[in-house]
């Protein structure tokens, strides 16, 4: 039994004037029972004469029939009042069943099917329109209902102290290639490719389309057992993945055999109704102040305040995302300057012959990222505690006083979404960085993902040179950028592997082992450079000039305001042939 | 419940399936095309009986087109899930708003108003699971239950069960 406000509907022609109520407190109603009589003001059509149409205004009388089954309680309105606009309650009437959590259709409470539609235009299964649950579809609920299950779930999860901690699986925890090779490298204990892919996990999986099944190559990223069974401890864990049901099974049983750190708290594209975006609101619909995400794409999430975002695991080299055909295609993180040293090249190409080793031979994985980041997690932890301790000694006194009934039960929590950016912040706070040769060529650099990134740490990036800059980064000493940089002897110049540290670590590591040597004589090299350059945009003006026209993201001219200017990386991407011979070896 | 029922189906046949088998073919692609199907009328085709008994009419060509069409009439066993039925099922899925379970083909959710308040859905335990004193309920087990709504779907049914009653509950 539960009481119901009944609201207007915008359905109506207000304002709305309350003509006669027909139903006393206390008597049982029907759906679709009269419960008043009301007055409206319209213009109506009139014919006049035979042909001849007219709006006259006029004022009609009309019905308000029950939506919902029940026994009326009281009225909140009295005839003669008038109602300006719709979501004005009534009268409450109290029902048996409010239909709050409804499975496949039907009222899971009562049995009763929902799925009807009649004139009213008033849907019951819009009651429960909250689908919150990790494997399944069919299953709904109402705000009220969702509140009350986030709520129950939270205070266990503060009593234990936990967090919640968001999986991704696709080169966040684990990477996975469907290349037959590695099944051949992996069965022959003399092939010289065995070590590095003996602890590759395989598993196939078959649907619809592919009766006999694909074999999929599962490579755990290094560490991941003990980091799961640490950070379990801390976090309640959670798969959010854009794979299919099969396949986020198949990976959940290699990483979690005994299902004690997921258990059933897997949601893939099956379920998630998006295939471009994730979504907290999809698993916390209510509040997410105890959610932290580890994602290696920061988009599919709109750069959510609740993300930490990872470095991508990429043990195939080149295979990438095998799960990401939906997504926007991931923007290219150098693994060459990352921390997260691929072991195994794979040519992108159909010849699959042409696969090659490269990297330690011996196959060493060398990825660190989950040593970085479970200390991140442990901080994340103990400073979101700090603040609810801190919150939680302050209330006491206050709460003997005038706690009520309305005092919301989320009010005063900490929230994730507050402690993290502030600790993210201070990390590069007062950090001015500029790229060099490592964003491509005319690229707005407010979406690409290491700028938006870096600035989420308080990085402030740049896209010009200019003397308030503290770091270059850049790939290589040859550009333009760099020289200017050198001049200047407190710009540091540094390769982007500083870059991902300080953003893997959440410290701001310091520069010594990445600073990039400049030759003494860049003076002499500038000249020469310049030179080459200027004989080069001769002829490369040529080239965009007669491109423009048919292709605007070559969108190389300095007028473009394109962001990197150096005539090196610029000959580069318009003639990279010719720049394997000349460039000047730095 | 489970009935044994009278049925047919008009199966269309193109003319390259003229032959000797062709009655066999017939039987064959009823029983492709029948068994497993569920529809609101009937419920759930579960069996066709006398398999070689099946009674295949002698077919009327269909006018410009040379296929034939044969009314066959069959026996089958069907399942039918109603409102107020006990039955078995077991136990898919656990959450905390309640569990799933498997009659057969019929997926039934039964959600924790309609499970006696002495059992507490605990999410700590691997599986997660619904205990009381006595009593769990996991992945996995075996539960007695009473439908007390289903519905139809295109080609399924779905059903809302409840075991806060005598007798029901963990078998």
């Amino acid at each position: 039994m539960a009481d119901t406000d009944i609201t207007l509907p915008w359905t109506l022609r207000y304002p709305i004037t309350i003509v006669q109520l027909l139903v006393a407190p206390g008597t049982e109603t029907r759906k679709n029972t009269p419960l008043f009589t009301y007055r409206y003001k319209t213009t109506i059509t009139q014919t006049r004469g035979l042909n001849e149409e007219v709006e006259v205004p006029a004022e009609l009388l009309a019905v308000f029939e029950s939506p919902v089954e029940g026994t009326i309680g009281k009225w909140t309105v009295q005839e003669g009042d008038v109602v300006e606009k719709a979501g004005q309650a009534v009268l409450t009437i109290t029902e048996a069943c409010t239909h709050a959590i409804q499975f496949a259709g039907m009222c899971a409470l009562c049995g009763k099917d929902l799925t009807f539609q009649d004139y009213s235009g008033y849907q019951e299964s819009e009651r429960a329109n909250i689908k919150m649950f990790h494997n399944t579809t069919g299953l709904a609920v109402s705000m009220e209902e969702a509140e009350r299950i986030e709520k129950s779930s939270t205070m266990a999860l503060l009593a234990a102290r936990k967090l919640i901690l968001v999986v991704d699986l696709d080169q966040t925890v684990i990477h996975t290639t469907v290349d037959p090779l590695i099944g051949e490298w992996k069965k022959d204990p003399t092939d010289p490719h065995y070590p590095a892919v003996k602890d590759v996990y395989s598993f196939s999986l078959q649907d619809a389309a592919n009766p006999r099944g694909y074999w999929y190559y599962v490579k755990v990223r290094p560490g991941l057992p003990e980091f799961l069974e640490r950070i379990s401890h801390l976090y309640e864990l959670h798969i959010y993945t854009m794979a299919t049901k099969s396949y986020a099974a198949a990976i959940s049983k290699i990483i979690d055999p005994d299902g004690k750190y997921f258990g059933d708290r897997v949601l893939t594209r099956d379920e998630s109704g998006n295939l471009e975006q994730k979504n907290l609101q999809r698993l916390f619909p209510v509040h997410t102040s105890l959610v932290t995400i580890i994602d290696d794409r920061g988009d599919v999430w709109k750069w959510s305040s609740n993300l930490i975002k990872v470095i991508p695991y990429e043990f195939f080299v080149g295979i990438g995302d095998i799960n990401s055909g939906f997504l926007p295609k991931a923007q290219d993180v150098k693994a060459t300057g990352s921390t997260s040293g691929g072991t195994l090249t794979m040519t992108a190409d159909a010849d699959t012959d042409t696969l090659s080793e490269s990297g330690d031979p011996s196959g060493a994985d060398n990825d660190k990222e989950l040593d970085s980041l479970e200390p991140v997690l442990v901080r994340v932890h103990t400073e979101y505690y700090k603040a609810y301790d801190d919150v939680k000694a302050k209330e006491k006194p206050v709460n003997k006083r005038k706690r009520t009934r309305s005092d919301h039960w989320r009010d005063g929590l900490p929230d994730i979404k507050v402690i993290m950016p502030e600790m993210k912040m201070n990390v590069l706070n007062g950090t001015v960085i500029l790229f060099s040769g490592t964003i491509p060529l005319g690229a707005n650099i407010d979406t690409v993902d290491v700028v938006i990134w870096a600035r989420s740490f308080g990085a402030t990036i740049v896209k010009e040179f200019s003397t308030d800059i503290t770091h270059l980064i850049a790939e290589r000493v040859g550009t333009k950028k760099v020289q200017q940089a050198a001049r200047h002897s407190y710009i540091k110049i540094v390769s982007p592997a500083w870059l991902y540290k300080c953003l893997s670590t959440w410290t701001k590591v310091p520069v010594d082992d990445y600073i990039l040597e400049v030759p003494e004589n860049n003076a002499f090299d500038a000249e020469i450079d310049g030179d080459m350059a200027n004989d080069r945009n001769a002829h490369d003006d040529v080239d965009v000039d007669s491109t423009d026209g048919s292709d605007g993201s070559d969108g190389s001219e300095d007028s473009d305001g394109s962001f990197d200017e150096d005539p090196v990386v610029r000959s580069l991407l318009i003639n990279p042939p010719v720049l394997t011979d000349d460039v000047p070896v730095a | 419940m489970f009935f044994l029922k009278d049925l047919s189906l008009s199966i269309t046949l193109h003319p390259s399936y003229f032959g000797p088998s062709m009655h066999s073919y017939l039987r064959s692609k009823l029983l492709q095309d029948v068994e497993g199907t569920c529809s609101g009328e009937y419920g759930y085709i579960i069996y066709v009986m006398d398999g070689m008994r099946i009674d295949v009419d002698k077919g009327r060509v269909i006018p410009g087109s040379g296929g034939a069409e044969f009314e066959v009439k069959y026996r089958a066993i069907v399942w039918k899930p109603f409102k107020g039925e006990v039955v078995d099922a077991v136990v898919t899925s656990v959450n905390n708003i309640g569990f799933f379970a498997d009659v057969g083909p019929l997926g039934v959710f039964v959600s924790t108003k309609l499970i006696p308040s002495d059992m507490r859905f605990d999410p700590n335990l691997n599986p997660p699971a619904y205990v009381s004193e006595d009593q769990t309920i996991e992945k996995g087990s075996h539960v007695r239950l009473k439908i007390v709504g289903t519905r139809v779907d295109v080609g399924e049914m779905f059903a809302i069960g409840s075991i806060k009653e005598d007798y029901l509950g963990v078998l």
